[in-house]
């Protein structure tokens, strides 16, 4: 695994719900060595508190229909002025006894990618799941 | 708890610079107004909390390694879609811009038109998927913007394909 002070950091501008001041994190690809796809899952990393970690994931491999609209606050809070700069990510929660994995597409993480600032954005006015079920939403066969 | 009496029309300051107006007062619901600066996030309490219990529920075991579960996760994933920017994302937006900010649209529309016409101009040389920048493309995009440069309908109105440019695509040029 690389080592995390190699890792680009995140800085989020608005710490995570529930989780007070932190606001320096790392995105820890996750995807087995030498593979060749697109990075889908990753490890969300404090650098202020190891125990906070989370299983995060590129939504569009399991939900190929979310997508949202960020508002102009929004936007301005994360410096985004180019949607392409827009790196999406969902919290994913592990099933416990035997549940399914869920994502929180209510609120994902907004990272710019190009200045890494980062936020998660709670998207007023939708219907997205704070659980969505990431198993059911998956093809059921490859 | 700070307890303030207001009637509709009249607000109160948070701070230096966050202000709450009482917009309408019907039976048992309150409108209110907000204004707060960028930096404050403004939430309904109960969403919030969700929010705030989801993430609590997501907190990764302290100890083990994430990898093997990621990857039973990643063999769940659809496959990643055959067409993709030059700069490798999947070609479709997840994330819109508000349509507030009509400036940067406009922006972004200018950049999606000068592609279109560019892919007029020279329809064989562009290839399908977005490539390394090559000299000569980016000469024939020049001249795309001068509808007298050669015989192609580089001076034609740029049509509404389907929205294969991404800004992405745009960057890598």
């Amino acid at each position: 695994m690389t080592a995390v002070e190699e890792l680009p950091e995140l800085t989020f501008v608005r710490p995570l719900p529930g989780f007070g001041d932190l606001r320096r994190f790392v995105l820890v690809d996750l995807a087995p060595e030498g593979a060749g796809d697109e990075p889908v899952l990753f490890e969300l990393r404090s650098l202020e508190d190891p125990a906070v970690r989370f299983l995060v994931a590129a939504p569009a491999a399991f939900f190929p229909e979310y997508g949202f609209e960020l508002d102009e606050t929004d936007c301005a809070a994360l410096g985004l002025g180019d949607e392409a700069d827009a790196l999406v990510l969902v919290l994913l929660t592990l099933g416990r006894e035997a549940g399914p994995t869920t994502a929180n597409l209510l609120a994902p993480v907004v990272v710019n990618a190009r200045t890494r600032a980062a936020a998660q954005i709670i998207l007023a006015g939708t219907d997205w799941p704070v659980q969505a079920d990431v198993v059911a939403s998956a093809p059921s066969a490859l | 708890m700070l307890v303030l009496t207001r009637r509709a029309g009249e607000s109160i300051v948070i701070g230096d610079d966050v202000r709450v107006v009482v917009l309408d007062v019907r039976g048992e619901t309150v409108r209110l107004g907000i204004d707060a600066p960028r930096t404050v996030a403004v939430h309904r309490a109960e969403v919030y909390a969700e929010v705030q219990a989801a993430n609590a529920a997501a907190l990764a075991p302290a100890a083990g390694d994430l990898g093997p579960l990621a990857g039973s996760l990643a063999r769940m994933a659809r496959p990643p879609r055959p067409s993709r920017d030059a700069a490798g994302r999947t070609g479709r937006r997840m994330v819109r811009m508000s349509e507030g900010d009509q400036r940067l649209e406009q922006v972004q529309e200018r950049i999606d038109d000068a592609h279109e016409a560019a892919e007029q101009a020279t329809p064989d040389l562009l290839p399908q998927t977005a490539s390394p920048a090559d000299p000569r493309e980016s000469a024939e995009e020049q001249g795309a913007f001068e509808p007298s440069g050669d015989d192609t309908n580089a001076g034609g109105n740029p049509s509404e394909g389907e929205d294969t440019h991404t800004p992405g695509s745009a960057d890598s040029r």
